[in-house]
Parts: structure tokens; sequence; C-alpha cells
């Protein structure tokens, strides 16, 4: 099962696209991806999933490096389009309460 | 285990979506368990086979991991057994809650804590000679979880 990254911008904001699903085998490559926008100084980052109706342990951790590489540059980094199903596993784990999910939809001003 | 399905895969992370695919496949066989519950049976295996696969990482072993899924009335049973050394379940620590100082600079800790809260039952039977993790989901859900 393979992974597709892709991007676009938005004012400060990078979206970053997964497709598929995120565990152990796929995980590295948006790990890859995330620190290769936080080095390029794209710190602002909203991980958009609704293409994802998997995400496993492995891909949480990457989703709270994620955070902790995007604040430690003085960034940010969010979700959007969550299925009912991550939306659980978010709350259940926890990670609703560092990880905000934003609306694609709505002015990017409303996302910090 | 009547009903019962073994796969044997190699221990390699490639296999995790044959899996959960297999997984759900099979849950969904008893039409009467929702949707939700398949979700939640097809992350927790995925999660015991992901750690099976990483104990044998830890060991350079090439042995293949077993998955039996079995439907037995009111519940499914899945057991993932590996070969790897070995731990001890209940010297885990648990990772604290995210917003605590400091827990973000550790991305793990999510697995074990998943399986627990996604499966009615969990039972980690673990030796020197490997592990194997029990998951029973109940087709009919209890009222009241205990935990």
């Amino acid at each position: 099962m393979m992974l597709t990254l892709s991007y676009s911008n938005i004012d400060q904001w990078t979206i970053l696209h997964v497709v598929g699903e995120v565990d152990m085998a796929t995980g590295p490559q948006l790990r890859q991806e995330i620190v290769r926008q936080v080095s390029q100084g794209n710190s602002h980052i909203v991980v958009d999933l609704q293409n994802v109706d998997f995400i496993d342990s492995t891909g949480l951790g990457i989703l709270v490096g994620g955070v902790k590489r995007a604040r430690s540059n003085g960034g940010e980094f969010r979700c959007a389009g969550l299925s009912n199903t991550l939306k659980e596993v978010f709350a259940l784990t926890g990670l609703d309460s560092v990880l905000l999910s934003v609306e694609l939809d709505q002015d990017p001003s409303t996302w910090t | 285990m009547s009903k019962a399905i073994t796969l044997e895969i190699p221990s390699q992370v490639e296999y995790l979506s044959l899996v959960r695919a297999v997984v759900a496949s099979a849950a969904s066989l008893d039409q009467s368990l929702g949707d939700q519950r398949i979700e939640d049976l097809r992350l927790a295996v995925s999660e015991a086979t992901t750690n099976a696969i990483r104990a044998h990482a830890n060991l350079g072993s090439n042995e293949r991991i077993t998955i039996r899924f079995g439907l037995e009335g009111d519940r499914i049973e899945v057991e993932v057994q590996d070969r790897g050394s070995g731990f001890d379940p209940e010297k885990l620590n648990p990772a604290g809650p995210l917003t605590e100082k400091g827990r973000l600079d550790y991305e793990g800790g999510f697995g074990i804590p998943l399986m627990k809260i996604l499966a009615d039952e969990i039972k980690i039977d673990s030796a020197d000679e490997g592990t194997t993790v029990h998951l029973v989901v109940y087709v009919s859900p209890p009222a009241e979880k205990d935990d």
C-alpha cells in the first residue's frame, strides 16, 4: 500500500494532502515530508487527511512529531478532513488536545 | 475456534495492509457487527501485528507471524503470535497525556493503549520464546465495559 503525498499553499500555510493508509510501512514517507517542509521554513502546516481512512499508532506518533517540529520552529501544525473513525481515534488517544482540526474551506486566518 | 482463519505472513511491514484487509473482510461476514466495530478490530489487530513485526526486527528474525481469526457465537477472537524475545506487559510504563510537558518529544506509546481501548478483551501472553496477543470483540457489545 503506497501513500501519495502532495502539497499546496494558502497564505503562510502549507497544506499537505495525504492519500492512503498511514502505518509503519508508509508512515516514514509522511514523516520525511513533514521534516522536509519544516526544514525549508514551512512551519505552518495543515495535514489534509480527508483521503486517509486508516492511521495506526505509528501515524499518530508522526503527527505528534509534526506538532513538536512545527512549534519548535515558530509554526503551528493542524489537521483537516477527519473521518468519524479518525475523530474517534484522535479523541481516544488525546491527540485532539494538541492537534487542532481546521476546515480547509474556511478563511486561513481562523486556523491559528 | 470454529469458522477460523489462519494467516501466516512474512515479518515485513508491507504485509500490514493485507492483514487489515483479511480481518475486516472476515469480520464483515457477521452482518450484525457494525462498521465502527470492524474498524476498531482492524486497528487493534494492526497494532498487534505491528508490535510482532517490531519484535522480530529487534532479533533480526525472519520467522513468520501467525494471525488466527475466529468467529465464535457472539464474539470474534483474534490471536497474533510472534517468536520475538517477549516482554513483561506489567512493566510497561504508560506514556502520559499529550499535554504533559515533554510528552511531544516522544512519538511512541499509543499502540498497546489503543488495543486496550478498542478491544472488549485483551490478554498478552509473553515469554522468552515469543508473545501472543489475544483480542476479543463482542458481536453484540455488552451494555457496559469494566474500564
